[in-house]
């Protein structure tokens, strides 16, 4: 598997457990919903830290952009970060209306993110970043 | 191309997108106004008034949408920056609301040549800007995932439908000789096929997979969208190949699309967001879809049965269209609301989530009033002398509950702003601000 594929991968895997904990909210379980809830908050810190930590640097001294695509990157992850104590807060309370507005959000904003690293950032990272399968398997790994 | 191209300040500003959604609005409240100030009292596809109804549908409600959501997902899907949002607006909006005007009222008029004409040169104005930008913008955007290249196919049907629109209304004008019953059959395809199906192919790629959390749309898929281009080419030309072969290319094409739905309602049928009212909105939309193709096929061997063609175009205009469009509308709109306010840092706790400017329960009443006005549209199809103010009554409730919503948000969007400044100016200036209204 590609680097390409293997990210993606991770986005789709996380838009399983971050709907699970939806349907569970929606049937009251609240148990199931946390535990959803975090797979999907670990996987997602997890996924920002491959690409923060490892793959956007190796894709900024390729081509020399710091101040390019990934500032933008990391800018939507700060946002996403903050959506996800709106949910773990509406968690905490059982609010179901107040977590499925935020989760509904939440997923608009994820998926327009990984539209683009999917659609233009990750072919970049392909096309400038040596040995970038490689890379995105160790850490993945790690 | 900039390199921050992926930051939402390159994303058109929100007044670009959302001024194509309330002219769409405003138009569907003038369909009301239309079909109660006609008096068409035959079902003739060709009747002045049933172009003017379909025009103003094509062209001011979908049409609408479809330029400010391509405006968006050109720069959300492939990075396609806005570089000068009011030269867009001045190079696409105006010329399309002004040339929709006087095409519709050119048609009801009696097809008045002046207006037509006037029509015809303003859209195809609008549409050469946003050739311009979109095919360029694609050109140059590393994107090659399967929306970016549909979109740029779509582009492509929208250039020929205008391109063939333009040739009907020089013709009728006598400027030149064209054989008329040709390009008439071209434009329609490539308006509803060339332009509105291929959009609707590439954008439910991206959204439905993503949005309604289903699988990946299986290979047959790039099969279809890339089939269609050379079979529109093919049916435009059918009027020089043996009648049988003429069948054949209708056949494909409408099985090509029915095609299309069947795939997305396979996929609708594996969503992990059964309860998004947005899925049963693009399922029914699939529906009147291949419903529509068997109305146009059926049309060609009962050509007697004038309601068909008519059905077929509003199941395939106002059911298809429309229907998939108020769907992500009711994503769309709320999401740039909340966006553009997140932009400008609020405190935690003061914005509300997208839920909170278009509850869920309202998208699935809209998703109603939409089957309701449906239905009274093919009732109007099937008997336009006796249900043509019911369809009139349904098209101003679809319009004022459209327009009541998107006013609902805007109201909603104002009252945070004014928080948001109240909070930044601190509690004192707050105080006084309060007193002061």
């Amino acid at each position: 598997m590609n680097a390409i594929e293997q990210l993606t991968r991770q986005h789709r895997h996380c838009d399983t457990s971050l709907v699970q904990a939806e349907r569970a909210v929606r049937q009251g379980d609240w148990l199931a919903a946390n535990q959803a809830f975090q797979r999907f908050e670990h996987d997602m810190l997890a996924h920002f830290a491959l690409e923060e930590e490892q793959l956007f640097p190796a894709f900024e001294t390729a081509t020399g952009m710091s101040m390019g695509p990934t500032v933008v990157m990391r800018n939507e992850h700060a946002e996403m970060r903050e959506t996800f104590l709106d949910l773990r807060d509406a968690l905490q309370a059982e609010s179901g209306a107040d977590y499925l507005g935020h989760s509904e959000t939440l997923l608009i904003l994820m998926q327009q993110h990984n539209m683009k690293e999917e659609n233009i950032l990750y072919p970049m990272c392909a096309q400038h970043v040596a040995d970038v399968d490689a890379l995105v398997s160790r850490a993945s790994a790690a | 191309m900039s390199p921050s191209w992926l930051s939402y300040e390159h994303a058109p500003p929100i007044w670009l997108p959302c001024g194509f959604f309330l002219a769409a609005m405003l138009w569907l409240a003038a369909l009301a106004g239309l079909l109660a100030a006609g008096d068409m009292n035959v079902a003739a596809r060709f009747h002045p008034q049933a172009l003017a109804a379909t025009h103003l549908l094509a062209l001011g409600v979908l049409g609408n949408i479809m330029l400010g959501a391509l405006l968006q997902l050109l720069a959300v899907l492939a990075g396609v920056p806005i570089a000068r949002p009011r030269a867009l607006m001045l190079g696409i909006f105006v010329p399309w609301q002004i040339g929709a005007g006087a095409l519709v009222g050119g048609f009801f008029h009696g097809m008045d040549a002046v207006a037509l004409q006037t029509g015809a040169g303003l859209l195809t104005l609008a549409a050469i800007v946003l050739l311009a930008h979109g095919l360029n913008g694609l050109w140059r955007s590393p994107a090659r995932d399967a929306s970016s290249r549909g979109m740029a196919r779509a582009l492509a049907g929208l250039g020929v439908a205008v391109g063939l629109g333009l040739c009907m209304v020089a013709t009728l004008a006598g400027h030149v000789a064209l054989p008329f019953t040709p390009l008439l059959s071209a434009h329609v395809i490539w308006a509803g096929i060339g332009w509105l199906l291929l959009l609707l192919i590439a954008i439910s790629q991206t959204v439905v997979p993503m949005f309604l959390i289903t699988p990946s749309y299986p290979r047959p898929i790039a099969w279809i969208a890339g089939a269609l281009l050379p079979l529109l080419w093919l049916d435009s030309l059918q009027d020089g190949l043996p009648p049988f072969v003429g069948a054949a290319l209708d056949g494909a094409l409408w099985l090509a699309a029915s095609g299309y739905a069947g795939l997305t309602l396979h996929l609708l049928g594996q969503s992990r967001r059964a309860d998004d009212p947005a899925r049963r909105q693009w399922g029914l939309a699939m529906l009147y879809l291949i419903v529509a193709a068997l109305c146009a096929m059926a049309s060609r061997y009962a050509p007697e049965r004038q309601s068909l063609p008519l059905l077929a175009g509003l199941l395939w205009l106002g059911g298809l269209g429309l229907g998939v469009m108020l769907a992500m509308l009711g994503k769309i709109v709320p999401f740039l609301a909340w966006l553009h306010l997140k932009a400008r840092k609020p405190p935690r706790g003061m914005l509300p989530s997208t839920h909170g400017f278009l509850p869920e329960n309202a998208q699935a009443r809209l998703g109603l009033t939409h089957a309701i006005w449906l239905a009274c549209g093919a009732a109007w199809c099937l008997s336009p002398e006796s249900l043509r103010l019911p369809f009139a009554a349904a098209s101003a409730a679809l319009g004022a509950h459209c327009l009541w919503l998107g006013g609902k948000i805007a109201h909603r969007y104002a009252q945070i702003g004014r928080q948001m400044d109240e909070h930044a100016a601190g509690p004192r200036q707050a105080l006084n601000a309060r007193r002061r209204r």
